[in-house]
């Protein structure tokens, strides 16, 4: 009789354990929000917002809110000059992940980050299952019509280990605890933190939020 | 058709509790899944392509709210059942709770930030999430079962045998 009434109290409390993860929130404690001359950056560079993502390729959340959310937003705020869209990796998925990372900045030499951002949201499978592999970047580059020659110097270089490791890093430091998660950063360096696939409303609100304060 | 488990229901108590229980599982599943946001703005937003993921998140909950509710009942009311009938109920609210909030994105970054262990957490979380709908279904079977099984043991327990009903018809009167 006491065996089943305890484990109904263990099932409850696991869920109200899980909820009480689940709705504390987090906050950050100022990770690098800086933009570099290698940061993706999408819209006017003197836009008073800025909006950081961070987020993974493989990650299906990030391609949920690259579907719902973010042409609304290029379209209501990028393209509109009051905010641009800056891309952090926070690659947590494994080597696939680093791989398309590698491949998108890559792109990014030749100008074409946002495109190859787009073609890897557009064509992504389950995480780890290959889809993200070097040989399918490879062609995805080749697909998109890249300089193949100056693609592979650079995918196999190495070179973005370290911006890579710094921008997992500086996810770290703002507490994200989530893929993707959004810092909406204003004029004057007050920030609103969104985690997860929220639609257009909540970046709208918060754009305002930062500008207005 | 008088179903048993409806008439358990009818005590306020019961009711609330399904309710109740009801509720926190679907406000942590909509949560996990990303219907439902609450910072920094309360919002609830379901993408068309998330329609039938959402629907499944509310039968579960539904469902798992009503199986705790009953099971506490069945337990409370009917001491003599056996364990395994009991264990159906909680295995089935488990499994639940699993299906529902193992896909959960929202921990496998937290998991990989973890550092060594946090590796194989998120092979697990993927393969959760990979077959997020199939685990989802094969809950919502489990509890249909569970609720089946506590409708037919309050039904033996609440019935009267007809042999014995016939028995004393038939038996003279004292």
């Amino acid at each position: 009789m006491r065996r089943p009434v305890f484990l109904i109290a263990a099932v409850l409390a696991l869920v109200l354990g899980a909820g009480y993860f689940a709705f504390s929130g987090s906050s950050g404690n100022g990770g690098n929000l800086s933009i570099t001359s290698v940061t993706p950056v999408l819209g006017a560079a003197n836009a008073p917002v800025a909006i950081f993502e961070f987020g993974d390729f493989q990650c299906t959340f990030c391609h949920q809110w690259f579907l719902n959310t973010e042409p609304q937003g290029i379209q209501n705020l990028v393209n509109t000059g009051k905010a641009k869209l800056v891309w952090k990796d926070f690659d947590y998925y494994g080597p696939d992940s680093t791989s398309a990372s590698e491949a998108a900045y890559s792109a990014g030499e030749q100008g074409k980050f946002w495109e190859f951002h787009n073609y890897l949201y557009s064509h992504q499978g389950t995480p780890n299952s290959g889809w993200a592999s070097r040989a399918n970047l490879v062609s995805f580059a080749q697909s998109l019509g890249l300089n193949m020659t100056q693609f592979n110097l650079s995918f196999n270089s190495g070179k973005y280990d370290s911006l890579i490791k710094n921008n997992f890093a500086d996810g770290q430091k703002l507490a994200a605890n989530g893929t993707p998660t959004f810092v909406v950063l204003g004029p004057n360096g007050k920030t609103v933190q969104l985690v997860g696939a929220q639609p257009y409303s909540a970046f709208e609100m918060a754009v305002n939020s930062v500008v207005g304060g | 058709m008088n179903l048993q488990v409806l008439d358990a229901l009818r005590r306020p108590v019961y009711a609330s509790a399904a309710l109740g229980i009801s509720a926190v599982f679907g406000i942590l599943f909509l949560y996990l899944n990303q219907f439902l946001f609450f910072a920094p703005y309360f919002i609830f937003f379901v993408p068309s392509e998330g329609l039938w993921l959402f629907a499944l998140d509310l039968l579960l909950s539904a469902l798992s709210g009503f199986v705790i509710a009953l099971s506490v009942f069945q337990i409370r009311y009917l001491p003599r059942l056996s364990m395994g009938q009991a264990r159906a109920g909680l295995g089935g609210i488990v499994i639940a709770f699993i299906a529902g909030a193992c896909p959960c994105y929202y921990l496998v970054p937290l998991l990989a930030v973890a550092g060594g262990a946090g590796g194989a957490l998120v092979t697990v979380g993927i393969i959760f999430a990979a077959y997020e709908i199939p685990l989802k279904l094969l809950s919502v079977a489990l509890l249909g079962t569970v609720m089946y099984t506590l409708e037919r043991s309050l039904r033996a327990a609440c019935g009267v045998k007809p042999s014995a009903a016939v028995e004393e018809a038939s038996s003279p009167p004292r």
